[in-house]
């Protein structure tokens, strides 16, 4: 069984603005976000965490990433009020 | 500009209780939610302990549609191979100390039925509940006191004091400057697939045996737990852990063929991905400063055993709400007139259960968590029950080569005895850090990998049987003075 295939049952009002982001200059490329990331949303370029275009659509806002960024370069905040992920069976 | 005499932000049980003891001690009390309704954003291992049954009277209404009762929680074990090995149940005691503990483990709830419940009772006890609406720090006056907060519809909430119920990521505790994010060590990452099933199939096939556990060589332990008409199976470990991406051990869990069988018999079919972090912190130190208190996760107050969250959440909300009273009575709202709070909690369920807050975290990183530790353990495990109970051979040859069969198992279990299991024994039932404690388990830590691994290399060289080495031993060191004692006895006797 492979279990990203469950990564398609999330439920969301996208949201609009922005609300997760890697600052590229900041990045020491440690990779801890692309480890962490239950969605994928992470991947190394240059080795740089580049976060994937569609994030609005699939971040679960757990903000592991955020967390377990050492140097800092992730910024994470909620999405505004109403938007974002939906839990329906919490 | 609305001005409050007391702002939480979080709608979750927490923030409710906050509000609602709060708002029935006649404050001005409004609490925020991010969430279209309170819930939305909350995910759950879904088992409330009696504990919220006992401490909240009017946790007693509590009729949600989709509860499940555990009556019943049952540990299985699954080594290296992914193989199920062993599986122990346990139920309520007959001699549990309060008359709920003895009904049921837990009840088992969605957060998207709990939550609109519980801030229902806080509006009905007048506090004012906005939804969809994200607090986005807390607001200073022009001397730099904590005033109020602001929220991201451009609005601004003025209040004496602020209530932070705002989860792991807590906006709250951020801006007051009371923490950064916590430390990696400190969080845990939970991730659950959430399953439907129809209620008579888990009726048939889980009943009240609703809490399962999955303890194995392969990932750190997982779950199944089960609703009335679903199940949540995931698994978590903190932060500091992953060496691999999350779904490489939620893979593992899900091929294990208990799991597959649980998913199979009651046709469950998944509904929900969910993730999410929960604090998991030995002693939490920082709780108010000047103006703020923080209650639930955003405090770090989930239990540093299995990261119950609930319970703790409400209460330290409830005692929020006292607080927050008797400061606006005193007409003071510094950090030093909330140290009261913090006196409260420790004095309360939440600073009994982090007494053993270190030794807990020794024993859950070292073995509930640890998939490394499961690699021996489980096999120990498994091979004391084979060598007691196998037909294999005549029961007088099998207990005979019981030592030698556990002997392999001896270093690593003085090891973590010595580490992990003295300490969390010794800190359960007595305050920490007291001397003579730590002197026992500085003691015995230095004295058992010296006696049991002499043992051990001297049952490897008698030709594997332990009890040719052992037998004598305890003989001479343990029998004998008893021994010894009933010939005395029978000679008195005799006389």
């Amino acid at each position: 069984m492979n279990t990203r295939d469950f990564t398609r049952l999330v439920y969301k009002d996208v949201p609009d603005v922005d609300f997760l982001s890697a600052d590229r200059g900041t990045c020491e490329g440690c990779g801890n976000c692309v480890i962490i990331c239950p969605m994928f949303l992470w991947k190394l370029e240059g080795k740089k965490a580049l976060l994937a275009e569609d994030y609005e659509e699939k971040c679960l806002e757990c903000g592991a990433c955020w967390q377990v960024c050492e140097c800092g370069a992730i910024s994470f905040d909620f999405p505004g009020g109403g938007k974002g992920i939906v839990v329906k069976y919490g | 500009m609305k001005k409050y005499d007391v702002i939480v932000v979080g709608g979750g049980p927490g923030g409710s209780a906050a509000a609602k003891t709060a708002a029935e001690s006649g404050l001005k009390t409004i609490f925020f939610e991010r969430g279209t309704v309170p819930g939305e954003k909350n995910v759950s291992g879904t088992g409330l302990s009696p504990k919220c049954f006992r401490d909240f009277d009017f946790m007693r209404a509590m009729d949600l549609p989709h509860e499940r009762v555990a009556t019943m929680a049952t540990l299985h074990l699954s080594d290296e191979r992914n193989v199920e090995t062993n599986m122990f149940s346990f139920t309520p005691s007959t001699n549990a100390p309060y008359p709920e503990a003895g009904e049921y483990l837990t009840r088992n709830v969605y957060r998207s039925e709990l939550d609109p419940w519980l801030a229902g009772l806080a509006t009905a006890a007048g506090a004012e509940l906005q939804t969809s609406t994200k607090v986005t720090g807390v607001t200073r006056d022009s001397a730099g006191r904590i005033d109020g907060v602001k929220t991201d519809r451009g609005e601004a909430f003025k209040a004496d004091l602020v209530i932070g119920a705002d989860g792991v990521i807590s906006t709250v505790a951020r801006t007051a400057g009371i923490r950064d994010k916590w430390d990696p060590s400190e969080v845990a990452m939970i991730l659950n697939v959430d399953f439907g099933a129809a209620r008579k199939d888990i009726d048939a096939v889980i009943g009240g045996n609703a809490l399962h556990y999955w303890y194995s060589a392969l990932f750190p332990v997982g779950y199944s737990f089960f609703s009335a008409e679903g199940c949540h199976i995931g698994l978590g470990c903190y932060m500091d852990w992953w060496k691999k991406n999350p779904h490489y051990y939620l893979d593992k869990l899900f091929a294990l063929e208990g799991v597959q069988q649980q998913i199979k018999l009651c046709k469950a079919k998944a509904r929900e991905f969910q993730n999410h972090m929960v604090t998991f912190l030995t002693n939490p130190t920082t709780t108010y400063s000047d103006s703020v208190m923080l209650i639930g996760d955003a405090a770090g107050f989930a239990c540093p055993f299995e990261a119950e969250g609930v319970y703790y959440a409400m209460y330290s909300g409830m005692l929020a709400g006292r607080v927050a009273k008797k400061a606006l009575e005193r007409g003071d709202v510094s950090a030093r007139s909330l140290a009261e709070y913090e006196r409260l909690w420790r004095d309360s369920p939440i600073g009994e259960e982090f007494i053993g807050g270190e030794a807990i975290e020794g024993f859950v990183r070292g073995i509930g968590f640890n998939p490394d530790a499961g690699r021996w353990v489980i096999p120990m495990i498994n091979d004391a029950m084979y060598g007691l109970l196998n037909v294999a051979e005549s029961h007088t040859e099998s207990a005979r080569n019981l030592p030698a069969l556990l002997t392999p198992y001896l270093p690593e279990l003085v090891e973590t005895l010595a580490r992990d299991l003295v300490p969390l024994g010794i800190n359960m039932s007595k305050p920490p850090s007291r001397p003579p404690d730590a002197r026992v388990a500085r003691a015995l830590k230095w004295l058992l990998p010296k006696v049991l691994p002499f043992i051990a290399r001297r049952a490897a060289r008698t030709e594997n049987r332990y009890s040719e080495v052992t037998t004598p031993l305890l003989m001479e060191y343990f029998a004998k003075p008893f021994v010894q004692a009933k010939a005395r006895r029978l000679e008195e006797n005799g006389r």
